[in-house]
């Protein structure tokens, strides 16, 4: 047996029951750094046969749950009819307008939402309103992406839309509100405006296609909820994505959980906890992320989480 | 559970969450390793109506494992002082999770079914799509390398020991 042979058996752990110690033994005799070797072995595998068991967190099989709720696979074809989905996003937003104007330091209060959704039926979609003449201009050639080509008021409409993931992220814009300056200023992000290189038309276009036509009607029905709402809501809503649109896909990730972590408490603790992240501010930025990290509501997230909000609390 | 039974996914998550959750609690913090468990899950769901029942299901569900817990990037060991080691079990537990998350990939998932898990061989080797003697190559780099992450821990003796004589302490 030469040294190779000796410690891949040591470390099976069936070679105890397998028997033949004779050839270890002698080897183990002969050479001093596999004997060194082997001690040491066995110092780490005490290490851990000696480590605490560890128990998931009670709450691990209610997150898996939820988890699996969210997988694609399981999503309920009632929440797949793009007429539901639209009348979710306008409850959605209604229901976010409602928290954002609220005024700031009453939430134990606990206002209900006003209601909106008689103004936001009334009001008339504008974002898919008028043709963008100059970009179509560019792209008057027949765009076929995987299918029939687009026709011109496809075009116009695919273009007309903000972006999809904008729309998508809005309630999660409106439920990080704790995070956000009260106001905030400055210029609406340019990924917002209509795409005006011939790149950003193509990228457009392409998830306009890919979308198929439930997705289409459910991006349509986003982006008029969000064009409904009130001008001050749209353009706090809109800076706030110039903050949190470059995060990675995982930091976005990071902060729809928060948000439904906040969602999950009850209104009380929501408010105190709400209370407690837009007390931050008041900190500079190196004390706020030691301060955040330390929140009672920040100790039961998980790193990415954590992560998440601490990068959008030092954005500011 | 593919057919969405609650009580076959209840009988799953009793039988296999305190499993799954330990693997990655000695490699990970533990809000982490309540992610990569959950993840484990979600894929083990997703994809349940690609399983086999003819097949082994504990080789299915180690092999969703070893992947989510390969998938991680290795990290750095910290330096502890001696003495926060010496008082504090938490600073030992994030040294030794340190220590296994330094790895590589293929290295960590070989110690930590076969030490943490308490696979056997076959089975280890089954999940990680590779030979029992890789396993134990693989297992024998991790050894050499946790002996000198984790030496602060085990305080080696400075004087050569005794060689043995009648017994052979293996791990």
């Amino acid at each position: 047996m030469n040294c190779a042979e000796l410690r891949q058996r040591i470390v099976d752990p069936s070679s105890a029951s397998t028997g033949g110690h004779a050839p270890v033994v002698a080897h183990l005799q002969e050479c001093g750094e596999c004997r060194s070797l082997a001690r040491a072995f066995g110092e780490v595998e005490r290490l851990f046969g000696a480590a605490d068991r560890a128990f998931p967190p009670d709450d691990l099989d209610e997150r898996i749950r939820r988890r699996l709720a969210r997988a694609p696979g399981a999503v309920p074809r009632l929440l797949r009819d793009p007429r539901i989905l639209g009348a979710a996003a306008v409850v959605a937003i209604a229901i976010g307008a409602g928290l954002l104007l609220r005024p700031r330091g009453r939430e134990t209060t606990a206002a209900p939402a006003a209601p909106r959704s008689q103004a936001i039926r009334d009001a008339k979609p504008t974002a898919a309103e008028g043709p963008p003449p100059a970009i179509l201009a560019i792209r008057s050639t027949p765009i076929a992406v995987g299918g029939a080509p687009l026709s011109d008021a496809e075009k116009a409409q695919a273009l007309g839309v903000r972006p999809l993931e904008f729309v998508e992220f809005v309630p999660v814009l409106v439920a990080l509100d704790p995070f956000f300056p009260e106001t905030l200023s400055g210029a609406a992000p340019r990924s917002l405006g209509r795409p005006d290189s011939p790149e950003d038309v193509m990228t457009r276009l392409i998830a306009w296609d890919d979308a198929g036509p439930t997705g289409r009607e459910r991006w349509l029905q986003l982006d008029r909820a969000f064009g409904a709402t009130e001008a001050a809501l749209r353009r706090q809503v809109e800076l706030r994505w110039g903050v949190v649109g470059g995060f990675t896909p995982e930091e976005k990730s990071g902060l729809r959980r928060i948000v439904s972590r906040l969602v999950e408490l009850d209104e009380k603790r929501r408010a105190r906890v709400s209370a407690d992240i837009r007390a931050l501010a008041r900190y500079p930025a190196r004390e706020r992320r030691t301060r955040w990290r330390s929140l009672p509501f920040a100790r039961g997230l998980t790193g990415q989480e954590i992560a998440s909000g601490e990068k959008l609390l030092l954005s500011f | 559970m593919a057919a969405g039974d609650s009580a076959a996914l209840q009988r799953l998550l009793s039988r296999w969450c305190g499993p799954v959750f330990s693997v990655f609690d000695k490699s990970r913090e533990p809000g982490d390793a309540a992610e990569a468990t959950a993840a484990v899950f979600e894929t083990l769901f997703r994809t349940a109506a690609k399983y086999d029942p003819k097949t082994s299901f504990d080789d299915r569900i180690w092999s969703i494992v070893v992947r989510e817990a390969e998938r991680a990037p290795r990290s750095s060991v910290p330096a502890i002082p001696s003495a926060r080691l010496k008082e504090s079990a938490a600073a030992r537990a994030a040294l030794m999770r340190a220590a296994v998350a330094a790895l590589p990939p293929g290295e960590r998932s070989a110690f930590l079914l076969t030490r943490v898990a308490r696979l056997p061989l076959p089975l280890a080797a089954a999940s990680s799509g590779t030979s029992e003697a890789e396993i134990c190559r693989r297992l024998v780099r991790a050894f050499t390398a946790l002996t000198e992450t984790l030496a602060p821990l085990y305080a080696p003796r400075a004087t050569e020991p005794e060689p043995p004589r009648d017994t052979v302490e293996t791990p």
